[in-house]
């Protein structure tokens, strides 16, 4: 529990995952402590909350009951067994059962709030007491207090809907099941103790375009809900309860930021081309369809990247093949003449956590190196197929490429294939008028398809180079072990390799080669991408505006030298620290 | 804590209100929490009070209660 205490200001670091500064107030969603999230109810959720809370107070009654009789079983004392006795006096105490009620009818807030209210007041009762006294009731009630929680916590409703508008939301980890209800503009940033820059929650904070910070170890025991925070996105810094003056700078800092971002986007419609007349495209990574709004302000030129999985996350029913044609129809049809690349399902690893059907339970469970991607599409065709179907359908409206993901060899391209034909097979003969031939890419994330890129060049019909994966898999990296973020780096010398490899291969073989990871929104990278032969980039789309600025200032020739350089060097490290050095003059 | 469980379970057969008063401080008999509250040690003077139905009954047990020194020695 936070320590109330600490009411000074607290400044931590961590790593800056998405650009900006926000400033705000805290929303604590605090998963390791029983601490429990605090939010206000409406009128009509109180029957609910109630209930709620008696169902807890009811398990955790049974739980020291069950206790008991085993502690009575095995021929304990009443020495033993008297605080058990107390204990379950207490979780039935007309006190404890009516003071929290009350708070949850009078001030409207939830079952753990009340109870942490009511628990904190009768604490306070006991230390005007001596200490002693108090510190054992204190434990004692600790204790009650602890089990009730536990229980409460059990029945956790969907805590981020409670979030309100315009918070900085700060947690240990937040996963994609947390942020399913997330809209643009409806928080202010994020901050989490766990992650890297590639974690979920920094490619989302980049999509709604708000700061965020991950690594921040220790974040969580230093705020309450409700402090004033500063996040600097840039320089990776938090600031809780920031003093005055501090504030006054950082106001500024912001408004500083903002403005060059509007100076940055002004760029929009100029075309995309190096200063020596090379043309680059540059099309943006979206996840749900609300993202559409702000695309085209940035100058996206096309969707290099639509990712389904927010189609399926957190349902009850995963989503028919109706329902997803039209998501699909929407996106095809707003991005008008420009491309769109749908990536199929990628379940798995850190994006579980799909509804409550058995399919989805195994979901949760893949890891990284597990049933995910192509490979869990395959397995559960009654997944794939529809998802095909409805893309295939979109792909009457407008300009279409499946993507998919995961791919490890050959035969998992050719499944997928023989999967498509099948199905527009089908579809043709309930009389829709399916184009002849929609393309089939696949997503080069994994060493295995990098290697034989040449191979697979010869049956797919375009590239997406994923760099956030073939990172980590190349270097062999957990992404969400923020004690091995420092080994994430894009610049180690296999990656480039293998990025060369996929470009010369889909290159000689005359198809397409995108790269839509992170990397590709970074400036930083931008020269050297160039210079290894990238010419179409997929990125959130707030990262457009500084990558068009970079390759509008630079040259194709000047590239290729850098290029000639960096692969001579043997050490990511060695080559980030030159490059930034290279770069300063061209970097904002 | 011992002595307050007992007193609250005891009350708690009642159906008439129990208070619980020491110092300036006073209590419902049949909440633990309140009894704890109290903080009422030996030899420090308490007053009871019932109300209710069984008052008459009630006030004879837990009389009993403290009589017999709550069970200890």
């Amino acid at each position: 529990m936070s320590d109330p205490s600490i009411e000074f200001q607290i400044e931590m670091s961590g790593i800056p995952a998405s650009p900006g500064v926000a400033i705000g107030r805290a929303f604590v969603l605090d998963r390791a402590r029983l601490v429990g999230t605090q939010y206000h109810l409406s009128a009509d959720e109180v029957p609910r909350e109630l209930r709620r809370l008696k169902r807890a107070l009811v398990l955790s009654q049974a739980q020291l009951q069950k206790l008991l009789q085993r502690l009575i079983g095995k021929g304990a004392g009443t020495e033993h067994t008297y605080i058990l006795e107390a204990h379950l006096l207490m979780m039935q105490d007309p006190e404890l059962v009516e003071g929290v009620r009350k708070r949850v009818i009078e001030r409207r807030i939830n079952a753990e709030w009340a109870l942490k209210d009511f628990l904190k007041q009768l604490k306070e009762t006991f230390s005007k007491f001596d200490n002693e006294y108090f510190q054992e009731r204190g434990n004692d009630i600790d204790q009650v207090g602890e089990r009730i929680l536990r229980n409460l916590m059990g029945h956790r409703e969907q805590s981020m809907r409670h979030v309100p508008a315009r918070s900085i939301v700060v947690s240990q980890e937040l996963t994609p099941a947390d942020t399913v209800h997330m809209l643009k503009g409806h928080l202010l940033g994020f901050v989490t103790e766990l992650g890297g820059r590639t974690a979920h929650i920094a490619i989302l904070a980049r999509a709604l375009e708000v700061p965020a910070l991950v690594g921040v170890d220790g974040i969580v025991q230093n705020i309450c809900t409700g402090d004033t925070v500063v996040v600097d996105g840039e320089k990776g810094v938090i600031v809780v309860r920031p003093e005055a003056h501090l504030l006054t700078h950082y106001r500024a800092r912001r408004r500083k930021l903002l403005k060059l971002k509007r100076q940055l986007s002004e760029n929009r419609h100029l075309p995309a081309v190096t200063a020596d007349g090379i043309p680059v495209t540059l099309s943006a990574n979206i996840e749900k369809l609300d993202e559409l709004d702000g695309l085209f302000e940035h100058g996206a030129e096309g969707i290099g990247l639509y990712r389904t999985e927010y189609l399926f996350l957190n349902r009850k029913h995963l989503p028919d093949e109706e329902e997803q044609f039209l998501a699909y129809r929407e996106l095809v049809v707003r991005a008008g003449s420009h491309p769109v690349v749908i990536r199929t399902l990628d379940a798995g690893a850190d994006k579980g956590l799909l509804g409550e059907t058995k399919t989805n339970k195994e979901l949760h469970l893949s890891p990284a190196l597990g049933l995910r991607g192509v490979r869990y599409q395959l397995r559960y065709l009654e997944l794939l197929e529809p998802q095909l179907r409805a893309i295939l359908r979109a792909s009457m409206h407008g300009r279409v490429r499946i993507m998919v993901p995961m791919v490890s060899g050959i035969e998992e391209l050719r499944a997928v294939r023989a999967a498509v034909v099948r199905c527009r097979a089908q579809l043709v003969k309930q009389g829709f008028d399916i184009p002849d031939r929609v393309p089939l890419g696949v997503m080069i994330e994994t060493p295995a398809a990098a290697v034989i890129s040449d191979m697979i060049a010869r049956e797919a019909d375009f590239f997406s180079i994923g760099t956030n994966d073939l990172i980590h898999y190349t270097i062999a990296i957990d992404r969400v072990d923020e004690r091995l973020s420092y080994l994430y780096q894009p610049l180690h010398p296999a990656v480039l390799r293998l990025m060369k490899k996929v470009l010369e291969a889909g290159h000689s073989a005359g198809i397409p080669v995108s790269m839509c990871g992170e990397m590709a929104g970074e400036a930083l990278y931008t020269q050297l991408l160039l210079g290894l032969g990238l010419r179409h980039f997929s990125m959130s789309p707030m990262s457009i505006p500084a990558v068009k600025d970079l390759l509008r200032k630079t040259s194709l020739a000047q590239c290729q030298v850098l290029v000639e350089e960096a692969l001579k060097r043997s050490s990511g490290y060695e080559i980030h620290a030159w490059l930034v050095e290279k770069q300063r003059h061209l970097l904002p | 804590m011992r002595a307050a469980a007992m007193l609250m379970k005891a009350s708690s057969k009642f159906e008439c209100e129990v208070t619980v008063a020491c110092g300036s401080v006073c209590v419902n008999g049949k909440s633990l929490l309140g009894l704890m509250g109290l903080a009422a040690g030996k030899g420090m003077r308490v007053t009871l009070t019932t109300r209710g139905k069984d008052e008459v009954a009630a006030m004879a047990a837990l009389e009993a209660l403290f009589n017999d020194s709550f069970g200890e020695e």
